[in-house]
């Protein structure tokens, strides 16, 4: 027999009333001090969860509502009728101090493990299955969108252009998944050197890019890296990450006002370069296979990124933990094996 | 302004019992469970931590109940995810159609409006007499079309009368059990307080350009007198001069921006009533702006871990500043007749960041 005082509420008017309850096992809930006394079957009864130290509400089946602070008689009943162990191992991890410095470590260390390798993961596996023809639209609609803001059409001539487009057959052809690539000129000022990877298979280099290559093996590099952008399937990862992230950041501070949470903009930022650097260093990785397949010196690719430094040395070049790339003599260390020399 | 209310009453105020320490460890399980299921216990948090601030919630003797169900908010969640989802794929493919689909989501503005109010107050119990909203979604269309419409044709200088509209839609719609709620503001004491905060933005504005000369006319008076030191000075000058330019800055707009909201949450409240009660809420400006300074610093400086603490201050010192205003006991208010609802409005509508509610 468990007994405890309550507060009883009929669910049809907002009046008051003190109630005795008992439990008699096996499983009847009989409330007393009211007009006459009531009885429920436990099993069409809900207990709601001990939280903090607030009031425990133990809701009946016509709607009636019993409150009660008696928290250790409400865990006896739930103890015989072999149910709640949950909740109650949950209150033992929200109301222990000893649990604080645990709990703050082991969230930290799988926010860590969601942000590093959990999203990444997922995204991946999702942007596997996005089908080809989604892809195809956002590459046509990116490249659209440049035409229209930052490209101009190519001022090369059509053999030097088809000349640079064998250099990506073999490596078109070397890959498991056909992707059909393909290889656009532009010129533009503001871009000035550069190429770009888009998710429908196009790369799209810049006259001044070709201009600044020595040799055909540069230019093998850099179509290398960015068709390891187009077989990773970066921009759809950043685009799946950089969603996803919010929802994470959102869920984080949703305690927070409109005010403070400009705070939670800062991170979301810093995430996010982490994860364009990460993709510039897989790209790089896949061109270094690519460039060892073919008995391609990796100082070639070196090399170009050397003088790309050098073409944008006026380009107030961020080298800190908002940069959407590597530092590049990191990059150059993780080609050569070595530390660069200073150009 | 018509009071319902006939004197004499009484004076109820609202009590806050929550404290940080407690609630830090409740948010911190939520956190690292929310983690560890990949979001699905996030549910059950949001639960746990509303919950935590109804229980909290007192008024003469008995605390508020939050009643939502979690399965049906992970429902909600779900669906509003994968609506989330398909609409970041189609806008990122073809931001043309995505801009199309931002208007036409605007369609659906009022029903999510209606559904999202209606969850959330029959979740919200108060000595197990629910709350409830009766707008329907073409009540809510009639208030957003004619209210936008205002907006739009007055250039956005009608926006006080759109606030209006859609605070007058909730609260008049809003009942206790069988209780209704009457609204008694008007559209004139919006436009009172957008005026007011203009006028502190002009002063600003005034104070600004104060600074700013005085900053400028230093930066002269150094480069020009100091023979050699000339460089160094005047660029260190010129940094602290555009330092605190857009300090001023920032504390102007701050300051209009906080003393809008308070004004509004006071005006809004103080005007529920019915001949049976009537609220009060009496915030200060410059207590809330010290709230949000103090909160804002410290959570930076916490790296987020003081949140829990800021939410519970901020919950105290709003609800605490709350009083009810009614004819002795409240015993008597009876229950009305509902049915549950799905939580997929509120959810959709918390994704796409939609102003819902107060």
């Amino acid at each position: 027999m468990i007994r405890f005082e309550a507060f009883y509420f009929d669910g049809k008017s907002s009046r008051k009333r003190a109630a005795e309850v008992e439990f008699s096992p096996p499983g009847t809930l009989r409330i007393g001090g009211l007009e006459k006394d009531l009885r429920y079957p436990l099993a069409e009864v809900r207990f709601s969860s001990q939280l903090g130290s607030t009031v425990r509400s133990v809701y009946l089946p016509d709607g009636a509502k019993l409150e009660t602070t008696d928290h250790q008689a409400i865990d006896a009943i739930l103890e015989q009728i072999q149910t709640g162990g949950w909740g109650r191992l949950r209150h033992l991890l929200e109301s222990r101090s000893r649990f604080i410095l645990p709990m703050v470590a082991m969230t930290i260390l799988s926010l860590w493990g969601l942000i590093g390798y959990g999203l990444p993961f997922l995204a991946t596996q999702v942007a596997r299955a996005v089908p080809a023809g989604l892809r195809e639209t956002m590459g046509e609609e990116a490249l659209a969108m440049l035409d229209g803001a930052l490209l101009r059409p190519s001022d090369l001539e059509p053999a030097t252009q088809d000349s640079i487009r064998l250099l990506l057959v073999p490596i078109s052809a070397g890959m498991e998944n056909i992707y059909d690539l393909r290889l656009e000129f532009r010129a533009s000022g503001r871009l000035g050197a550069n190429a770009l990877a888009l998710p429908s298979g196009v790369i799209v280099m810049t006259d001044d890019l070709v201009r600044l290559a020595e040799h055909a093996e540069d230019l093998t590099a850099v179509l290398a890296h960015e068709a390891g952008h187009i077989v990773q399937r970066h921009s759809l990862r950043q685009l799946l990450q950089s969603a996803a992230i919010v929802l994470v950041m959102a869920s984080l501070t949703g305690d927070l006002t409109s005010l403070t949470s400009l705070s939670a903009a800062l991170p979301t930022l810093l995430v996010n370069a982490g994860y364009s650097r990460a993709f510039e260093r897989e790209a790089d990785e896949f061109a270094l296979d690519y460039l060892a397949s073919q008995g391609i010196s990796s100082s070639h690719f070196a090399h170009i990124l050397l003088r790309l430094v050098a073409a944008h040395s006026d380009d107030p070049e961020v080298h800190n933990y908002l940069a959407s790339h590597p530092k590049t003599s990191q990059r150059i260390e993780a080609i050569t094996g070595s530390r660069p020399r200073q150009p | 302004m018509a009071i319902l209310l006939a004197p004499p009453y009484f004076h109820t105020p609202f009590r806050f019992t929550g404290n940080g320490r407690e609630y830090f460890r409740i948010w911190i399980v939520n956190l690292l469970l929310t983690i560890l299921t990949l979001g699905i216990y996030s549910a059950w948090a949001k639960v746990r931590k509303q919950r935590y601030f109804y229980s909290n919630t007192w008024l003469e003797g008995e605390p508020f109940d939050y009643l939502a169900d979690p399965v049906k908010i992970l429902k909600g969640r779900l669906l509003a995810l994968a609506i989330f989802g398909v609409y970041i794929l189609i806008a990122s493919a073809d931001p043309l159609i995505g801009l199309l689909l931002t208007v036409a989501a605007l369609v659906f503005y009022p029903w999510l409006f209606v559904m999202a109010t209606r969850f959330k107050w029959r979740n919200s119990a108060y000595r197990n007499i629910r709350f409830d909203f009766r707008g329907t979604p073409f009540q809510a269309a009639a208030v957003f079309i004619k209210s936008g419409l205002v907006v739009l044709l007055t250039l956005g200088f009608g926006t006080p009368y759109f606030e209006y509209k859609r605070r007058d839609l909730v609260v008049s719609n809003t009942t206790y059990g069988t209780t209704p709620f009457t609204f008694s503001a008007t559209a004139g004491n919006f436009f009172g307080i957008y005026i007011r905060a203009l006028g502190l933005v002009l002063v600003g504005v005034l104070i600004f350009f104060a600074v700013a000369t005085v900053a400028f006319t230093f930066i002269f008076a150094t480069s020009s007198t100091v023979g050699f030191l000339l460089t160094t000075s005047s660029v260190v000058a010129e940094y602290l001069a555009a330092f605190l330019l857009t300090a001023v800055y920032f504390a102007v707009y701050s300051v209009a921006f906080v003393y809008r909201n308070t004004a509004m949450a006071n005006l809004v409240f103080s005007n529920i009533a019915n001949d049976r009660f009537k609220l009060k809420s009496d915030l200060a400006v410059g207590a809330m702006i010290k709230l949000y300074l103090i909160n804002g610093v410290v959570i930076v400086a916490s790296l987020g871990l003081m949140i829990p603490w800021a939410a519970i201050r901020m919950a105290r010192y709003r609800i605490e500043h709350l009083t009810l205003l009614h004819h002795g006991d409240l015993d008597d208010f009876i229950a009305g007749e509902q049915e549950q609802t799905s939580a997929a409005g509120e959810e959709i509508a918390e994704i796409f960041d939609f102003d819902i509610g107060l």
